[in-house]
Order: C-alpha cells, then sequence, then structure tokens
C-alpha cells in the first residue's frame, strides 16, 4: 500500500507539473487556429527546397503545439499547397523548438540552459535532413485519398465569436492531451517505484542501448511536448550515460509517439509514416550519440 | 457535461493542495505561482464549459466542435459501430483525465522513504574509470555539474564554498541542505577536522560497516519525480543497530572514508553525538538556486 501512495505521489507531482504548460500550450495553439490562417503561411514560404524547409523547421518557433495538435495542421498545409517537405519539416520541428516548450524544458532542468540548446539544436537538425530526403524521395502527395473535409473555418466569425471559440478550442485540447499526459504519468511514476534502477542501468549499460531504450520510452508513454520535460529529467538520474540518451528522448518522443503516429496513419498514406519514421529515428539516434 | 465536471474536480485538486499547503510535497514551492494560477484558470474554463453545455443542450443541432468526422458515411451499420468505438474511446479518454483529480485529493500524500532510496537505486557507478561526469548518480551528493557547464559549475561550487571552508561549526539546515553538501563533496578534504550538524533519516545502504549509517534527505529541484536522496555517511564509534526511516539529529566530527561500493574515498561525520527527533514538517529539502 505504502508503494502505491509513493506511486500516487510522484504521479500527482509530474500532473501538476505539467498542466500549466499544458493549459497554456492549448490557449495559444487556439489562438492560432482561429487567428492565424494557413494562406498566410503559404504566402511566406519560399518556393526553393531548401529555403523552404529551413524556414519551415523554424517557422515552428513561432508555432507552439504539441505533437499530436500539429499533424492535422500540417496534413492541413499539404492541401492548401505548401511542399509536403516543408509541411514535414514544421510538423517535426514545431512541437519541439516553440518558446512555451523550451521554457517547460528550461525549468524541468533546474533551470538548467544546456538541455534547452541540445534539444532545439537536434531537433532543428533532424527535421531539416529529414525534410531535405523527403524533398526528393516523395513525389506524389503523401496524403491518403479521402482525407476528412472537416476543417473548422473561422475567418466568418466576428471578434466575440473568435474569442469564444479561442477558449473551447483550449478546453478541447487540454482533454485531447491530458488522457496522453496522465497516460504517461502513470507509466512513469510505476517504473520509477516498482523498477529498481538497476534494471534500467543494465539496459540502458552503454551509450548506445541507454539511447535506444529512452527513444523506445519515449515512443510509449506518448507524453505531450510540453509536458514531456519534466518526464524526461525524472529519468536523468536512471542511466549513466544520461545526456544523450536524455535527448533522444526529448527529440524523438516529441516527434513520434504512440498517440501521433496513430495520428499521422489517419492522415497520411502508411507507406510514407514508415518512410518518415525511419527516417527521423536513425537521425535522432545518430544525432544523440554525437552528443 | 463530463469534461465541466472533470475541469472542477482538477480546479479542486490545485485548490486543496495549496490550501493544505501539501504542494510542498509535490514539487519545489519556488515554482508554486505555476500551479497556482492553475486554481484560476481552470475554474474559468470549467464556468466556460458550463456555459457551452448550456447552450448545446438548448440548440442541439448546432455545429459542435466535437462532432463526430464521419460527414460522408453513408452505411448506417458502420456509422453505428464506428460510434460505438468513438464512444469507447472518449470513456476511456475522460476517465484517465479523472484519475489524478481524484487521487490527488482522496489518496494521503506519500513521504519519499528508504524503500524509494532502493528503487531510485544506490549503485555507485565507479569513479575510478575516467572523470566521467555523468557517471555519478543523484545520490548523496547533489551533484548538479552533469547539467551545468563545467566552468560555470566550479565558479558557482568555489562561490559556495567560501561560506562555509572559514567555518568551524557547519549546521546543515533546510535551506543550504543540498547546497552545503554539495560543497563539502567536492571539497572534502578542506573540511576534515571540522565540527557539523545535520538532520536526516536512516538509511542501511549496500556495502556498510556495521557501525555505519547513511544519513539521507530526499531532495527536491523541480518536484517530486525529479528527487534524489542526498546525505553523508555517519561513522559511530561502535556498532548500532539503527532501522531505517528513523529520523536523527547528529553532530560529529567530518573525515573522509573509503567506501567500497563506490570504489572511492567519500566523506564521513565520525558521530560525537545523536538524538532521534519527529520527522520534520517538510520532509523534503530544496534546491533554490543555482546562485
Amino acid at each position: 500500500m505504502d508503494r502505491i501512495l509513493q506511486l500516487n505521489t510522484i504521479f500527482i507531482s509530474i500532473v501538476i507539473e505539467a498542466i500549466p504548460f499544458i493549459v497554456v500550450g492549448a490557449l495559444v495553439s487556439a489562438l492560432i487556429e482561429v487567428f492565424v490562417t494557413e494562406n498566410m503561411i503559404v504566402r511566406i514560404m519560399p518556393k526553393n527546397r531548401f529555403l523552404s524547409v529551413i524556414a519551415a523547421s523554424l517557422i515552428g518557433a513561432l508555432f507552439p503545439g504539441c505533437e499530436c495538435g500539429i499533424v492535422p495542421i500540417a496534413a492541413r498545409l499539404i492541401k492548401k499547397g505548401v511542399a509536403p517537405h516543408a509541411a514535414i519539416s514544421f510538423m517535426l520541428s514545431g512541437p519541439i523548438i516553440n518558446p512555451i516548450v523550451l521554457f517547460a524544458t528550461f525549468i524541468a532542468f533546474g533551470d538548467s540552459w544546456r538541455m534547452v540548446w541540445y534539444r532545439a539544436g537536434l531537433a532543428i537538425g533532424v527535421s531539416i535532413l529529414v525534410g531535405f530526403i523527403l524533398s526528393f524521395i516523395v513525389k506524389e502527395s503523401p496524403l491518403k485519398l479521402k482525407v476528412d473535409e472537416h476543417v473548422h473555418d473561422h475567418s466568418h466569425q466576428n471578434i466575440k465569436q473568435k474569442l469564444i471559440s479561442v477558449i473551447t478550442h483550449t478546453i478541447d485540447e487540454f482533454f485531447s492531451v491530458g488522457k496522453f499526459l496522465v497516460l504517461g504519468a502513470i507509466i512513469a511514476a510505476s517504473m520509477q517505484v516498482y523498477v529498481p534502477t538497476k534494471i534500467l542501468t543494465t539496459l540502458g549499460g552503454t551509450k548506445v542501448t541507454a539511447t535506444l531504450v529512452m527513444m523506445a520510452l519515449a515512443f510509449i508513454l506518448s507524453i505531450c511536448s510540453e509536458g514531456d520535460a519534466f518526464v524526461a529529467s525524472s529519468f536523468r538520474y536512471s542511466f549513466a550515460q544520461a545526456q544523450g540518451s536524455i535527448v533522444a528522448f526529448l527529440v524523438f518522443g516529441a516527434m513520434v509517439d504512440i498517440k501521433n503516429l496513430v495520428m499521422m496513419t489517419g492522415y497520411f498514406k502508411p507507406r510514407f509514416v514508415i518512410l518518415l519514421i525511419s527516417l527521423i529515428s536513425s537521425f535522432v539516434f545518430i544525432g544523440s550519440l554525437l552528443l | 457535461m463530463y469534461r465541466a465536471l472533470i475541469l472542477i474536480l482538477t480546479t479542486n485538486l490545485f485548490f486543496t493542495l495549496h490550501v493544505t499547503g501539501n504542494i510542498a510535497k509535490y514539487i519545489n514551492v519556488k515554482y508554486s505561482f505555476l500551479s497556482y494560477s492553475m486554481i484560476y484558470v481552470l475554474f474559468f474554463l470549467t464556468i466556460v464549459e458550463i456555459i457551452r453545455l448550456y447552450f448545446k443542450g438548448k440548440n442541439k443541432d448546432q455545429h459542435d466542435c466535437d462532432c463526430c468526422h464521419d460527414h460522408h458515411e453513408h452505411h448506417a451499420e458502420t456509422k453505428q459501430k464506428k460510434f460505438t468505438m468513438k464512444k469507447l474511446k472518449k470513456f476511456i479518454g475522460y476517465t484517465l483525465v479523472i484519475i489524478p483529480a481524484v487521487t490527488g485529493v482522496v489518496l494521503p500524500v506519500a513521504t519519499l522513504d528508504s524503500e524509494l532510496v532502493d528503487a531510485k537505486g544506490f549503485s555507485f557507478p565507479s569513479l575510478e574509470d575516467g572523470n566521467d561526469q555523468y557517471g555519478t548518480h543523484q545520490v548523496l551528493n547533489p551533484d548538479m555539474s552533469k547539467f551545468m557547464n563545467q566552468g560555470d559549475f566550479h565558479d558557482l561550487v568555489s562561490k559556495e564554498s567560501k561560506a562555509y571552508v572559514g567555518k568551524n561549526h557547519i549546521t546543515l539546515t533546510d535551506e543550504n541542505y543540498l547546497v552545503g553538501l554539495e560543497v563539502i563533496y567536492n571539497y572534502s578534504g578542506d573540511f576534515v577536522g571540522k565540527t557539523l550538524t545535520m538532520k536526516g533519516f536512516s538509511y542501511n545502504g549496500p556495502g556498510l560497516q556495521a557501525n555505519q549509517l547513511f544519513l539521507l534527505r530526499f531532495g527536491i529541484i523541480h518536484c517530486v519525480a525529479d528527487s534524489g536522496a542526498f546525505g553523508l555517511m555517519l561513522q559511530f564509534p561502535k556498532n548500532i543497530h539503527i532501522p531505517n526511516d528513523e529520523w536523527f539529529q547528529v553532530t560529529g566530527t567530518m573525515d573522509t572514508v573509503y567506501y567500497p561500493q563506490m570504489k572511492t574515498n567519500i566523506p564521513v561525520l565520525k558521530v560525537t553525538s545523536y538524538k532521534p527527533i519527529t520527522q520534520p514538517k517538510d520532509p523534503y529539502v530544496y534546491r533554490n538556486s543555482f546562485n
């Protein structure tokens, strides 16, 4: 019983630490959902493939959203004429390099900039590389043919209606993100209480295995990028070779995880999703080994 | 309906934690403004959700943001199946989100104790093989250097050490516990012969002699999930039998001793006097800042 209570205490602490960030993230992404139109983004995107990939990777800094919220946005961008490689670069870096996620990372690692730079740097690197490669490989639309046409059009609303939409979207996003956070926090807390660190450290004894274990964890835990830094920081003493593997967790988990994989297969062709995930995992793995 | 209920329960979670002061048992109070503001934000969202619920009930046919994405579905049977699946998914989602709001209020807060020291790991990787800065676990020595620039870290520690090295009797209080230990571990030689007084709970770690014991406290950097056990080894003049998790105030003389488990010399407190105390109201210590 003591163990259960300790598990619950750790679980609650992860949740109450992450909720403020999730609410703020939900609010800002609701604001953008309502006030920024895809046309505005299309207008400023360069036509050149290299420039567009780099621009798309960096635009994410202004576009707070988590890895699940951004999938439909990326799909909609492609539908509106943005090149797939640019939209995907945006989808990959956006959940990581925006200020809210970086601030959460800063706080989660005890007011340290170091993890923030590593995380942002690797994320931008991976999203640019993946975008470049996709721009040569992907010739046809990666979208599923019969993608649902359901789009919230807020352009006809007046300012009062828009503000109401912002709040209701915030609540929607809070719930869609909240369940994955709770699930991730339960798994993470259980691991802390029930799995002796020794098992983890033997699994992750070397840099390579530690990185692989953390990438697998990031995938399974499926924590939103706004809250994952807090969970990641709780793992930092589980491995001897912590740093690279923690960065792998922070970057990979914000690009691919169970919950956004489900969303991606809903929008993109299966072949494209497999290609995308193979590219992301390879680059994150190699990148974090180099750290 | 469920959403409004979950939102108000989550508001209540943050409210209760702040009113009872239990928030300090979950997170470093330095960041409590984040969770404090959530009381108001979540309450506001609850109100909006209730208003939305009211209008939804009033105007059933109105466009609704939760609406199913199957406008193009023509087969009634598949539609029914999809609908059930959707309901099930929603039910699971809401159940998850409600968990922390309930267990955080209903279940008592657990205090981390020696059992969790076992789970979190009390294994010291060998310090001999190279100066691997990521090789030490967050046990005993609150080593913040892992996530800080090395140069900055040494500046900081030497700055902090000036406050301690000059004194002949050092008392580790709730406020200076982590910082003080950090200095003691980094400059253990400078502290030999000095008198030190500290509080903590007993922990019979691995590889101890019959007259040795660890005196630890859990230190929180950000939240309970990232906590670690910090403390000193005690050495009594004669053999002792003290079970785990007994709280003591101990005074003694500083020295260093070879600890086989760690394959290195660590600081030790040679006990001259000790008395049992009750567990402090706030059993944790917090890392307040880095300068």
